[in-house]
């Protein structure tokens, strides 16, 4: 088509949000360059996908994988490096497009460095935003960069708004398939094994995601993440359970239409979108069958049963670290439960705990960020302990 | 021409004790830091090579050779490879200069180019070697090295080239009749005095890093 392409790397590209970030890039050779991919531990995976796109570079994190990837690419020229300081490089590369999709607090840094490059940001991970929101936003804002919503509530939510000034807009609606307990009784939640937990009924993902899911903090840390993306107020956002995951997400306007995002349950749709925004890449993902869908749910969650999204909504009123303190919390109390030292219902108890505990805090350096991160985790830690005790 | 006593040497690490973290950090931070820092250790460098030269031909020539380095620097840096490759130039050097300098004054012995340095010593050429060599498997080793054996080789290589840059400012210091290049660090003389190495072993260590295949590190 005789378009220049576009450079693209890719943070985390051997995790479940890279691995299709990459299946659309090697469908669109001649749209896109890879610049650099970034993995952790998969040297294997990461060296095929480098050898696959023929990558400028590839980077692990973990030094330990640097001989199995050098070995891997020998003769390749594409350049090998490893380290924590060697992944912000890569991702200070200056790429027009960049997937933010190293989970967790260790990809806040890499987002970060992305984001000061101030080109295009795909955002997949939650933390940057919920965890350092403040900070992250005022380096896009500093570095003019894009940030591009990835999370297909928050994807849902961007292409729903059609560009529609701020002002025509009334309230938001994301989605919640509700989870394997949707239906389950206190009783029944607080005998919950991690497997019955990991069975989501819709989507198939990580296991700390999967269990998110399931006491709906992934719905609560999805508000926070709104709340900061659409610049919204906490009761301009609104959480629906619908089973089906069809409707992603729903923008109510001034006057009175609604406009709602829908499609198969498949992150390449969302993924494809922020890579080809403003345009459209075709994928070949599951097309929606209205058909076989026949009957779409709305109901509104059971903020008893499932304290999560209440607690989300405090710590978003709260502001400052508040929302670092939840998310820290969380991660510890969902790797407690996973390892079957304490119970389904004991998450949301461990970091409302945590939330009452640590008090109101701020946070608006990545450095205070990671501070109170590590804080709180170690408050939760000891409350975790003291439930399976 | 006697030697320095043992007590600068106290001199030395207060210096180095404030030095090596702000350089340290100054690596690790890479981008925007590390291009700042380089322009201003560099311009100050290339000041005192200018004050030691006689003459337009052989100032132009000084500030020739530091650019030079300067730009390796920035290079090697900005590359995703560039903490590990730094990193591994500045130990590779920096140890062997303090090995050179605990060698040569304990062993003494035969002394290296009298006409040009007189307080170089074989041994303490031999000392610096080997803590060069020690120091480039350390940092190699700290980044999953696969290769041991090469690079120790670079590391000896990279220390060769460093000495000989060390030599030729000693030259050039002799030519000029001045005793220390500057005053700006306590007990080290001028800050060219401390990156005379370095300034001869960056662009080899570009050099390396080029030839080695764009494979990775300038080690591996």
């Amino acid at each position: 088509m005789g378009v220049t392409p576009i450079t693209v790397t890719v943070l985390g590209s051997t995790g479940s949000i890279g691995r299709s970030t990459v299946d659309l890039l090697l469908a669109n050779p001649e749209r896109f360059r890879v610049l650099a991919l970034i993995g952790n531990r998969n040297a294997a995976l990461l060296a095929e996908q480098a050898r696959a796109l023929g990558a400028v570079h590839a980077v692990c994190a973990d030094p330990a994988m640097y001989g199995e990837l050098s070995e891997a690419l020998a003769g390749t020229g594409i350049a090998v490096a490893c380290g924590r300081q060697a992944v912000l490089d890569a991702a200070r590369l200056g790429a027009d497009w960049t997937m933010a999709a190293i989970t967790g607090v260790a990809g806040l840094a890499p987002t970060l460095a992305a984001a000061e490059a101030g080109r295009t940001v795909a955002l997949a991970n939650k933390e940057a935003l919920v965890s350092a929101g403040e900070v992250m936003l005022r380096a896009v804002a500093d570095a003019g960069a894009t940030l591009l919503p990835v999370d297909s509530e928050h994807n849902a939510i961007f292409q729903s708004l059609a560009g529609s000034p701020r002002g025509a807009l009334e309230k938001i609606v994301l989605t919640a398939s509700g989870g394997p307990f949707r239906t389950a009784t206190r009783e029944e939640m607080a005998a919950a094994t991690p497997e019955a937990a990991l069975r989501h009924p819709t989507w198939t993902m990580g296991a700390k995601i999967t269990i998110d899911s399931a006491t709906l903090f992934n719905k609560g840390l999805e508000v926070i993440e709104a709340a900061r993306l659409f610049s919204l107020a906490p009761d301009e956002i609104e959480v629906m359970v619908h089973p089906q995951s069809v409707v992603h997400g729903l923008v109510y306007f001034t006057d009175g239409s609604v406009l709602a995002q829908m499609g198969a349950p498949d992150m390449r749709i969302p993924i494809a979108h922020a890579l080809a925004w403003p345009e459209r890449l075709a994928t070949n993902s599951p097309r929606l069958d209205l058909a076989a869908a026949a009957k779409l749910e709305f109901l509104p969650p059971d903020e008893i049963r499932f304290p999560a999204l209440r607690l989300a909504r405090e710590a978003l009123r709260a502001g400052g670290g508040a929302p670092t303190m939840l998310n820290a919390a969380n991660e510890i109390a969902v790797d407690a439960f996973l390892h079957r030292r304490i119970g389904f219902l004991d998450i949301a108890a461990v970091v409302e705990s945590v939330l009452e505990r640590l008090g109101p805090r701020a946070a608006s350096t990545l450095d205070e960020v990671l501070a109170l991160d590590a804080e709180a985790r170690d408050c939760a830690g000891r409350f975790a302990a003291a439930r399976a005790a | 021409m006697t030697p320095a006593p043992w007590s600068d040497l106290r001199l030395r690490i207060a210096s180095a004790a404030i030095m090596t973290p702000l350089g340290l950090a100054a690596i690790w931070a890479g981008g925007a830091v590390w291009l700042v820092v380089l322009a201003f250790l560099g311009g100050i460098v290339a000041y005192e090579w200018i004050r030691l030269s006689h003459g337009a031909t052989s100032a132009a020539t000084g500030v020739g050779y530091v650019l030079l380095a300067c730009v390796s620097l920035a290079l090697l840096r900005l590359a995703p490879t560039g903490f590990g490759d730094v990193l591994f130039l500045m130990l590779v050097v920096w140890a062997g200069d303090i090995g050179a300098y605990l060698t040569g004054r304990q062993l003494g012995g035969p002394r290296l180019a009298p006409a040009i340095s007189p307080g170089k010593t074989w041994s303490g050429a031999a000392g610096g070697l080997a803590f060069s060599i020690l120091a480039g498997l350390a940092v190699a080793a700290g980044f999953g090295n696969p290769r041991p054996f090469h690079a120790g080789l670079i590391g000896a290589a990279l220390a060769l080239v460093a000495q000989a840059g060390d030599l030729l400012e000693s030259g050039l210091k002799r030519w000029s009749g001045a005793k220390d290049s500057g005053g700006l660090i306590p007990g080290h003389g001028g800050l060219l005095d401390r990156v005379d190495g370095l300034l001869a072993a960056a662009p080899a260590g570009l050099v390396i890093r080029l030839l080695a295949g764009q494979g990775g590190y300038l080690w591996a």
